[in-house]
């Protein structure tokens, strides 16, 4: 964030300097003519006229990206909960990938034990509790108070993890609009505590289906759907196995500030509650 | 600035349109070439004034107070193009709906504006303020002028395109002989499309399916269908006056219980067969809230047959 403030001071002496919008804009022009490769250079100015109220904005250049394969996916998940090597190969992956809903929907795959056998998380005893449970669960936990005699120094654990993540496909997990997400992905999980079968995780991601929170591409692999078709008919059930306390205590966090945040599934989902 | 420049711009744009004199003027301030103070006497020519939180608000809202261009500068091997869009601005399309109320021009610019920012729930906005009388299209045809000369619409005159557009497309076959309703439903849609800078396509699945929900939630005091719109995001909040919705902590699933029967009245058939048939694109729409809506008042048809 220093850089976009810098370019806002800058922007204000020339406001004062009663340049217009369009030379101001020309100065950054000249500034990523000369810097075309800092890709974080776009972002950071245009933070700094989006704050200054101007109507210009610069296109980000485009980043190659890797095209979803379901079927390589589908390989490295098969059994990959038993293995530290396949557990490493997935991680690589995903951080090849950098896609954030992506990664999100594979934490489940990677256990907790496997991260500290492969050297990537050292381990304390206070990890006895959690070491064999995967890395979505535990993040989860960190989300609510419920846990905290189980996840110990919640804190640390939170960041340790999101550390990882930003390393992983979720680059931008710490930032402010984030916490909102992920209060919203925990009510989901919250499902898997009152519904313990087998396919608990189909129902989540049928919510996620159905508010476009993330692409049903991402929930079908080795041949196999892993949300429910048959939206309309079941969304309403589903949704009834969010935990009606943790609902209301997200709902009184975020009531006031919601129409603050962008639009997107989790804030339908929020207004759903 | 001193007072003999200030005229020399209001001299510069005077003979121009308001509109555009308007916007050159909230340029110069965003240019820092004004104060508010010189910006209010700049508009006070033209009888524009500035609502009185306008000097409370952050440096940067006042900049963005009357924007309703965007600009995406590309930047390619050194070389810049620009391209310019236009963007929903609550109090400039407000202007222009109180403006057109009586102007055929200004009527028409409303509606080139909300065909530019190509968006559904903006289109539907405008078609709710957009008055017939003003859109010569219908008003040179006998068939639509012995409508809303002589009907109603949810117990009202028939003044707004929404109104007129609702009504022949809602009419029993008593009112409206098919093979007329059929004829008139084609110029609307034609109007939509070619005639008026609406640049709305009601072939387009999307846009259907939009109009599909809007149909059913036209049966509605406006209020409370706002209201259901809000709650789902068919809205951004700003897309609304805060008197034409209303604020209530009610659940959104709550709302469509409450007005199911209004909304879905003898169209229940309809209702479910717009899934039978359409099954595979409704889950292949971008993110809205119509689709929320439509899966609710499906879940209350589901209660109703249980």
């Amino acid at each position: 964030m220093k850089r976009a403030d810098d370019f806002y001071d800058m922007i204000t002496n020339w406001e004062q300097d009663k340049r217009t919008e369009k030379e101001i804009v020309n100065k950054f022009i000249e500034l990523l003519c000369e810097k075309k490769d800092d890709i974080d250079l776009y972002y950071d100015i245009n933070d700094a006229l989006h704050w200054k109220g101007y109507s210009y904005q610069f296109a980000i250049p485009e980043v190659e990206t890797i095209e979803w394969d379901s079927t390589e996916y589908g390989d490295l998940v098969a059994n990959v909960t038993k293995s530290k090597d396949k557990t490493k190969e997935l991680c690589i992956y995903l951080a090849e990938m950098d896609n954030n809903i992506l990664t999100l929907s594979s934490l489940h795959f990677i256990k907790f034990k496997h991260l500290v056998n492969a050297g990537i998380f050292k381990y304390y005893n206070e990890y006895k509790p959690i070491i064999d449970m995967n890395l979505y669960d535990i993040y989860m936990m960190c989300y609510t108070n419920l846990y905290d005699d189980v996840l110990g120094n919640k804190k640390f654990i939170k960041l340790m993890i999101e550390k990882f993540l930003m390393n992983i496909g979720m680059r931008y997990v710490q930032l402010n609009y984030m916490e909102f997400r992920m209060d919203m992905e925990y009510l989901l999980w919250t499902i898997t505590k009152k519904d313990k079968s087998k396919d608990a995780f189909k129902k989540i991601n049928t919510i996620k289906v159905a508010f476009s929170i993330a692409d049903k591409q991402y929930f079908m692999w080795n041949d196999k759907i892993y949300f429910n078709e048959d939206i309309h008919k079941n969304l309403v059930k589903y949704l009834s196995l969010i935990d009606k306390k943790e609902s209301q205590r997200i709902y009184d966090k975020y009531k006031d500030s919601i129409h603050l945040l962008d639009d997107n599934g989790y804030k339908l989902l929020f207004n759903m509650l | 600035m001193t007072t003999e420049k200030l005229n020399q711009i209001y001299e510069s744009l005077k003979l121009h349109s308001k509109e555009y004199a308007i916007d050159e003027i909230f340029q110069l301030f965003i240019d820092n070439q004004l104060v508010v103070s010189e910006l209010e006497i700049l508009l006070g020519k033209f009888n524009y004034y500035l609502p009185d939180d306008f000097h409370k608000m952050d440096k940067s809202e006042q900049k963005k107070y009357h924007q309703h261009k965007k600009h995406l500068i590309h930047l390619v091997d050194g070389k810049e193009t620009i391209e310019t869009y236009s963007v929903f601005n609550k109090a400039y399309f407000y202007e222009l709906v109180e403006a057109s109320s009586k102007n055929k021009s200004i009527t028409k610019s409303l509606m080139q504006y909300a065909g530019q920012i190509c968006s559904m729930p903006i289109h539907i906005i405008t078609m709710q303020h957009v008055k017939v009388k003003n859109l010569d299209f219908f008003m040179q045809k006998k068939d639509f002028v012995d409508i809303i000369d002589n009907q109603t619409f949810m117990t009202k005159k028939i003044r707004t395109l929404y109104d007129l557009y609702f009504y022949v497309l809602l009419s029993s076959n008593m009112a409206i002989p098919k093979p007329k309703k059929m004829k008139l439903m084609g110029q609307l849609n034609d109007f939509f499309k070619n005639k008026s800078g609406f640049d709305l396509d009601l072939e387009i699945p999307f846009n259907n399916f939009i109009m599909f929900i809007e149909m059913l939630l036209s049966s509605l005091p406006r209020k409370n269908a706002n209201t259901i719109k809000m709650k789902f995001l068919c809205y951004k909040p700003t897309y609304l006056n805060d008197n034409e919705y209303n604020m209530s902590l009610e659940n959104p699933r709550t709302l469509i219980n409450k007005h199911y029967q209004a909304m879905v009245q003898n169209k229940v058939k309809e209702v479910v067969n717009y899934y039978n048939k359409h099954q595979d694109i409704l889950n292949s729409f971008p993110y809205n809230g119509y689709t929320s809506i439509y899966y609710s008042l499906l879940e209350e048809v589901k209660h109703e047959k249980s």
